[in-house]
């Protein structure tokens, strides 16, 4: 079961400062391109990562990158910050990422992003053109068809 | 000189939906994904069954 949304409403109860980014901001853009992943930016501080535990407790969050698929609830231990981290839940597969390639770290993602009003709840989201940036960063053929979306999005929207 | 819009229609992308999706309030456009999304797993799914694969577990 995949339920990204359900994973946003997670993630904005949690008390943890994070962007949307990937995909999905781009659907919040109006991107029809559909992704099958939840990518937020934010700061995996031991105590962000303690906060992020409570919150996907009842999902069975594993490490979904690591052959023996470790448990989020158990790895890293208590006290270790990390710079990303990349789950599956029982809600879908969530990257939690430290640095957006083209844009730059949570402080630089912040800046460069917008606040929302989703699911009766305030997020953030990268902008626009943070997105394009860090598409074309990435650079992949996927990504370049997205960039080509997002200008086309930016494009409407400046449209008398 | 070629705008953003007419490029995006070039390489396949039907600005018709985009529109249709500007329209729509943030919510609005995580559930059309919601539900894009699910019948993409589905067809998935069906696509797998029909070939006689296993299911992820997973």
């Amino acid at each position: 079961m995949v339920k990204l949304n359900q994973l946003i409403e997670r993630l904005c109860d949690a008390d943890v400062d994070f962007v949307i980014v990937g995909g999905f901001a781009g659907v919040l853009h109006g991107s029809t391109l559909v992704t099958r992943d939840l990518e937020v930016c934010t700061v995996l501080s031991s105590e962000n990562i303690a906060k992020l535990r409570d919150t996907f407790r009842d999902l069975q969050p594993k490490h979904r990158f690591t052959t023996q698929k470790f448990s989020f609830l158990d790895n890293p231990e208590p006290g270790v910050a990390l710079n990303n981290l990349y789950l599956e839940t029982d809600l879908g597969p969530v990257d939690l990422l430290g640095t957006i390639k083209g844009v730059g770290e949570f402080e630089a993602v912040r800046a460069a992003s917008i606040e929302v009003e989703l699911f009766g709840r305030r997020c953030r989201v990268l902008s626009v053109d943070g997105l394009i940036r860090a598409k074309q960063a990435m650079g992949r053929d996927k990504d370049l068809i997205a960039v080509k979306e997002l200008r086309a999005i930016q494009e409407a929207h400046a449209k008398p | 000189m070629s705008t953003a819009i007419e490029e995006a229609k070039r390489a396949g992308i039907d600005m018709s939906l985009v529109e249709t999706s500007l329209r729509y309030s943030y919510d609005k456009r995580a559930e059309q994904h919601q539900a894009a999304l699910e019948l993409a797993l589905e067809l998935e799914r069906i696509g797998r069954q029909l070939r006689g694969e296993a299911q992820p577990t997973d």
